[in-house]
């Protein structure tokens, strides 16, 4: 069995993968929270729709993607924040005419089928070095910017209205909050594909709620279960000969599905044992059991 | 009982302010000022402006005539929103599994500006123990918010509002959706707070019962304002020209 790290295209794919893999939870934790899950993938279509421009055009197609999502995620924030189109309508809109325009770029170029098709379903051992530094270089800084906005962003998540009463700029917080996700998106196509960009974002975020602490420890939960997912699924898919987007889609759904499963037998253990601790009078914590629980 | 400031200017002043949703007019040159330490509840049937009052005086909504004053200033030049506590009646963050503690949701009420080291700050400062205490909260700082009642919930609200040592509430509706018990204690809260800090209230409410037991004054709303008069000297006239039907005003003493 030959060893996933003599090959420096698969090392290449770990590192970005894994970079890829912190910070998509960490949007996508924002995201959820705000009921936007699906603007992943409408990005990620209007990503692909950017991806197949620059194959047509022969330039980097990350680096064409990447202004084309920016931009519809901005149209995307203002369609939302004016209340011109409600949230659902606004994200169909744009992802079906970036559909549009990727299936006509594809209908008039000859032979973009293959590249297309990596950008679509995920190529991660396939980076260029363009890629890798994009995505190397780009992640920090998402990372980087989430840090400094960190109470802003949380605040104006857990409620727009409120946030704004205590000063936070919610309306400039949010655009930076839709350009951040398009840009992470984008990156996140090269690893798992435009049509499984959105899981990526959103499975770890879920798997990490499911543990019920606070905000920080959310994050970072998530972001170590996103990264886990990455580096598992290219594992999986190197040894297995599979597609690197589904194994790894597949290894966030089973961590979700783990998250779940043990996120009830706690509840399930922590509910009997305060029935067995209610039909004992005299065991003097049964009173404070109840409120130190979630502590 | 309330502490009034004499030289400090009223807490809040709407002046001859109006305000529409497209052709609908919401608010109509509705003039009243809320002096400081008064409890002033606010009251109208449902569409009345009253929720777009609340969104005018905290700068939510420009108004289209007429300006609000907001402790003296300007509310589209103020600044100073340490000084002024807002208790909505949704809020988002309760409808999803938000993973934040007490402690850290009070501590937002600290917020001062970009702070790039927040991320490394630890929630649970003096200010926000002080917070928690006098919003009678402090056993629940680590729980997580979405895991409360929602009696519970609004205390956080309310604690969150006055870390920051805000001189105005503004709450909208706060007893929605809890039991008899929880309004009870909320209202104990919103008198304390009163007694010991001279803390202004302003309160959005359908409770008739609660208006005559707590508030020092009321304004009567339906697009236009009807009546701004002391408790004890509101009719069932004002009432009747409020709402548009005929309101039997029943005060029982309670010992």
């Amino acid at each position: 069995m030959p060893d996933i790290f003599e090959f420096g295209f698969m090392v290449r794919a770990l590192i970005v993968g894994g970079l890829v893999g912190v910070v998509c939870p960490i949007l996508g934790t924002f995201l959820v929270l705000r009921r936007l899950s699906l603007i992943a993938d409408t990005l990620a279509h209007v990503a692909l729709a950017g991806a197949a421009i620059g194959l047509m055009l022969h330039q980097s197609p990350l680096l064409v993607a990447l202004p084309v999502s920016a931009a519809a995620s901005l149209l995307l924030e203002w369609l939302r924040s004016s209340q011109r189109l409600s949230g659902d309508a606004s994200l169909a809109l744009v992802l079906y005419s970036a559909l549009a325009v990727a299936v006509i770029v594809l209908s008039l170029s000859v032979g973009l089928g293959a590249g297309v098709l990596g950008y679509l379903f995920g190529n991660i051992v396939t980076a260029t070095r363009v890629d890798v530094w994009a995505i190397a270089v780009l992640s920090l800084g998402a990372l980087l910017l989430v840090g400094l906005l960190y109470t802003e962003l949380v605040q104006s998540t857990f409620d727009p209205v409120l946030a704004r009463v205590s000063g936070v700029p919610v309306g400039r917080v949010n655009l930076v909050l839709a350009l951040l996700t398009s840009v992470t998106v984008t990156l996140s196509m090269r690893v798992v594909g435009a049509l499984l960009v959105g899981a990526l974002i959103v499975f770890p975020t879920l798997a990490a709620l499911q543990a019920g602490r606070g905000f920080r420890l959310t994050l970072l939960i998530g972001a170590f279960l996103g990264a886990l997912s990455v580096l598992v699924g290219l594992t999986v898919s190197f040894y297995q000969d599979i597609a690197p987007g589904g194994a790894i889609v597949l290894t966030a759904i089973a961590i979700l599905a783990a998250a779940t499963l043990g996120r009830r037998a706690v509840v399930y253990v922590g509910a009997r044992t305060a029935t067995a601790s209610r039909s004992k009078p005299s065991t003097p914590s049964a009173g404070g059991g109840a409120l130190s629980r979630g502590g | 009982m309330s502490v009034a400031r004499e030289s400090a200017p009223p807490a809040l002043t709407f002046d001859d302010v109006s305000y529409a949703y497209g052709l609908t007019p919401a608010v109509d040159h509705v003039s009243f000022s809320v002096e400081r330490g008064e409890f002033v509840a606010l009251i109208g049937p449902n569409g009345s402006g009253k929720t777009t009052l609340i969104k005018l005086a905290l700068g939510l909504e420009r108004p289209q005539s007429g300006r609000v004053l907001l402790l003296g200033q300007a509310v589209e030049r103020f600044t100073q929103w340490r000084r002024v506590g807002y208790v909505p009646q949704f809020v988002n963050a309760f409808s999803v599994r938000f993973p934040a503690t007490v402690s850290e949701v009070v501590s937002h009420g600290l917020y001062r500006g970009l702070d790039p080291l927040a991320l490394f700050r630890r929630s649970l400062s003096p200010g926000v123990e002080r917070g928690l205490e006098q919003a009678g909260i402090s056993e629940l700082r680590n729980r997580l918010v979405s895991e409360l009642s929602g009696g519970q919930q609004r205390r956080v609200l309310i604690a969150r509002a006055l870390v920051s040592g805000a001189e105005l509430l503004v709450l909208d509706e706060p007893t929605t959706g809890l039991d008899q018990p929880g309004q009870e204690q909320l209202y104990a809260l919103l008198r304390r707070l009163r007694g010991e800090r001279g803390i202004t209230i302003l309160l959005v409410t359908h409770d008739l019962g609660v208006v005559l037991h707590e508030a020092s004054r009321v304004a009567c709303v339906n697009q236009r304002l009807f009546a701004y008069v002391p408790t004890q000297e509101l009719t069932p006239s004002d009432l009747s020209k409020t709402y548009g039907t005929t309101v039997d005003l029943v005060v029982h003493q309670h010992e």
